[in-house]
């Protein structure tokens, strides 16, 4: 699949004569699928944002290579900025402008017609109010118009910087809907956002980036299932005898309040049989998956524990974190 | 041309830009309602009391002459309580021959357009170059500081494209108020001076001259808003602007002419902006030093030194300063990185 996106060891530094030199991003890679929604994670400070606008070109990179729709960043991105929606960070308006005149302003500046100025007031849910002042917005209210003004020049690649800010739960599922429905016209969504349950639900791959690092990327499921320990939660009449048995056995047993915790197993039917042959009869087995919170914790607790180094791989990202920054870059290419 | 048209709507429309803008028209009307109220047209009456008044005044000092001269026979003080030194010319104080203008001083104030409009001209530009500077600062300040300005890169990443289209949108959207206003005024002067002043005497080369004069109060407006737009743009906020203006009229126009003053530098007025603007202005300023004669005592014994600033310095230095400012902001812009 080709990608909309390819970002391979973008590095950039701050510098200031109080703060001295931060490092924001450290050879971090990317790449995002066409025709998906990609989820971009990464704690506060990460370097998401910096990522997102160098890649818009607002930031000057210190090093590494990007590719936006085929083109270069930043001398091909004018080519191609009229097929890129962006919202980045929460975006304020002048207050005083009504929210179609803000829109409009910007469809005059990009030379679009007037009327998908209310195509995309309709769309965002914005189209009775878009008369009104932006400073009488609700929090949600201006977050809307910010999608709309990426949406304005009907995108290829939208890019949200935590769109579903300040959006109550039926504006996020509006939300969700418009970025399915414009993956299925094609386009490809770039998601940042915090709410990784949401991500979860609505995203195909997924980027994880820790300490200006890659630290996990590609689909959904198999950075799940990167983090799946095979664990299973047990339940029988007498715990403590059935911890024994399994350790006895070979497996790893973790007692909990009122079942076992066994992991390392591939084949779940072995505890049924092995407790089953000391006449304990298994009332509970449920595998024990992973959610994405778990796994973003995880990797990005691991990665934070160790400082940078300096090389190109991810810092303490864990074997799995390795693997799928490895396929990753594997599929890109 | 559609990023120009989109910049000069978003100009047109900002609530700062009508408020202050509506302010100084205000303050215009306010201004030339004053010019009307206390002009008055001098006729045969006015001219009659005057002369009345003159008289009257001749009288006393032929009085005090009277007075004078007997004191100066007989000693001691004068009828009038005055004491005169010996040797004293009593004849001067009976000499009060004026001239028609001074008889003119005697009348009510009359506007004259011939002799007034220009200096009307020098208020309105720099009540002009006030608003433009602060327009312009609030114009690029608030994009800064509202993340517009990252929006608009968003949808244009050429920087000096977006930056010179909006710098254009100021200048030309100046320039229009600059031309109306000026227009209106000079047309709202002369209706003050033909129905309650003097609206007599005006040549092509009078007019030829106020034309001049304001063409020179444009520029000196437009260098404002430049200057307003570009500090703003250096400092990502509109406050930027305001602090240096009023910083640099504190502390350079108020605070360093008294040090230079103090410790005798010859011509201080040669290190302050505000001379070489007028002289632009006016084509001319003339300064007179006379800090060498101060322990000179005596006619002729010291003359003091005559100098001034020529408009010609007053266009070298403001244009090298517009400038510089530019050239730093369009290469910080360039490079910075938008956070």
């Amino acid at each position: 699949m080709a990608a909309v996106i390819e970002i391979e060891g973008l590095a950039k530094t701050y510098r200031s004569r109080r703060k001295g030199a931060r490092r924001a991003l450290d050879g971090f890679d990317m790449v995002v699928p066409a025709g998906q929604v990609h989820g971009f994670l990464g704690p506060n400070g990460s370097g998401k944002t910096t990522t997102l606008r160098t890649l818009l070109g607002l930031i000057r990179a210190g090093g590494g290579r990007m590719t936006i729709l085929g083109r270069p960043v930043p001398e091909g991105l004018p080519e191609v900025v009229g097929r890129i929606g962006a919202v980045v960070e929460s975006p304020q308006f002048f207050p005083n402008f009504s929210g179609r005149k803000t829109l409009r302003l910007l469809a005059r500046t990009g030379g679009l017609p007037a009327r998908r100025v209310d195509e995309v007031l309709e769309i965002v849910g914005l189209t009775d109010r878009a008369g009104d002042r932006v400073k009488g917005y609700s929090l949600g209210m201006k977050q809307r118009l910010a999608v709309a003004t990426a949406l304005l020049k009907e995108p290829d690649l939208l890019i949200l910087d935590e769109p579903a800010n300040g959006l109550d739960p039926a504006g996020i599922r509006e939300m969700r809907d418009l970025m399915r429905n414009l993956v299925a016209t094609g386009a490809t969504v770039v998601l940042s956002s915090h709410i990784l349950s949401e991500v979860q639900q609505i995203c195909d791959s997924v980027t994880i980036i820790s300490r200006g690092r890659r630290v996990a990327a590609g689909p959904v499921a198999d950075v799940l299932a990167s983090q799946d320990k095979g664990e299973y939660r047990v339940r029988v009449s007498d715990h403590a005898r059935a911890a024994t048995i399994l350790a006895e056995a070979g497996a790893t047993v973790r007692p909990a309040d009122d079942h076992l915790i066994v992991s390392a197993l591939t084949d779940p039917a072995w505890i049924s049989r092995t407790l089953g042959g000391h006449s304990l009869w298994v009332s509970e087995l449920t595998p024990i998956s992973p959610d994405l919170e778990t796994v973003f914790l995880q990797l990005t607790e691991t990665a934070g524990a160790v400082p940078p180094t300096g090389g190109g791989g991810p810092p303490g990202g864990g074997p799995m974190g390795d693997a799928l920054a490895g396929a990753s870059k594997g599929d890109a290419a | 041309m559609r990023l120009l048209g989109a910049e000069l709507s978003r100009l047109v429309g900002r609530r700062f830009t009508k408020i202050m803008t509506g302010s100084v028209l205000l303050v215009l009307v306010i201004i030339g309602i004053g010019f009307a109220a206390t002009s008055h047209h001098h006729n045969a009456a006015t001219r009659a009391a005057a002369l009345a008044q003159i008289q009257q005044i001749h009288q006393q000092q032929l009085q005090d002459q009277q007075d004078c001269e007997q004191q100066q026979k007989t000693g001691g003080t004068a009828p009038n309580g005055a004491i005169y030194p010996p040797g004293f010319d009593c004849s001067q104080l009976g000499a009060f021959s004026p001239t028609p203008d001074e008889v003119a001083s005697f009348e009510p104030h009359q506007f004259t357009f011939r002799t007034d409009a220009s200096d009307t001209i020098d208020l309105v530009g720099f009540l002009l170059v006030l608003l433009a500077f602060a327009v312009g600062a609030s114009f690029v300040g608030a994009e800064w500081s509202s993340g517009g300005m990252m929006t608009l890169l968003l949808w244009r990443p050429r920087r000096l494209r977006v930056l010179s289209g909006k710098l254009a949108a100021l200048l030309i959207g100046t320039l229009a108020t600059g031309i109306v206003v000026s227009v209106a005024w000079v047309a709202g002067m002369w209706a003050i001076a033909s129905t309650r002043g003097d609206a007599s005497g005006i040549t092509s080369g009078l007019l030829t001259s106020l034309a001049l004069t304001d063409a020179r109060a444009l520029a000196l407006i437009l260098a404002a808003a430049v200057l307003g737009f570009c500090i703003a743009s250096i400092g990502r906020h509109t406050a930027t602007a305001l602090g240096v203006a009023i910083g640099y009229v504190v502390i350079f126009e108020l605070g360093a002419r008294i040090v230079l003053r103090l410790i005798d530098v010859p011509r201080p007025e040669r290190f302050f902006l505000s001379g070489y603007a007028a002289a632009w202005l006016d084509k001319r300023q003339l300064y007179v030093d006379d800090r060498a004669c101060r322990h000179q005592f005596g006619p002729g014994s010291c003359e003091p030194i005559r100098w001034m600033i020529h408009m010609n310095q007053g266009a070298v230095v403001g244009g090298v300063l517009v400038a510089v400012v530019l050239l730093w902001t369009f290469v910080a812009f360039r490079r910075r990185d938008i956070t």
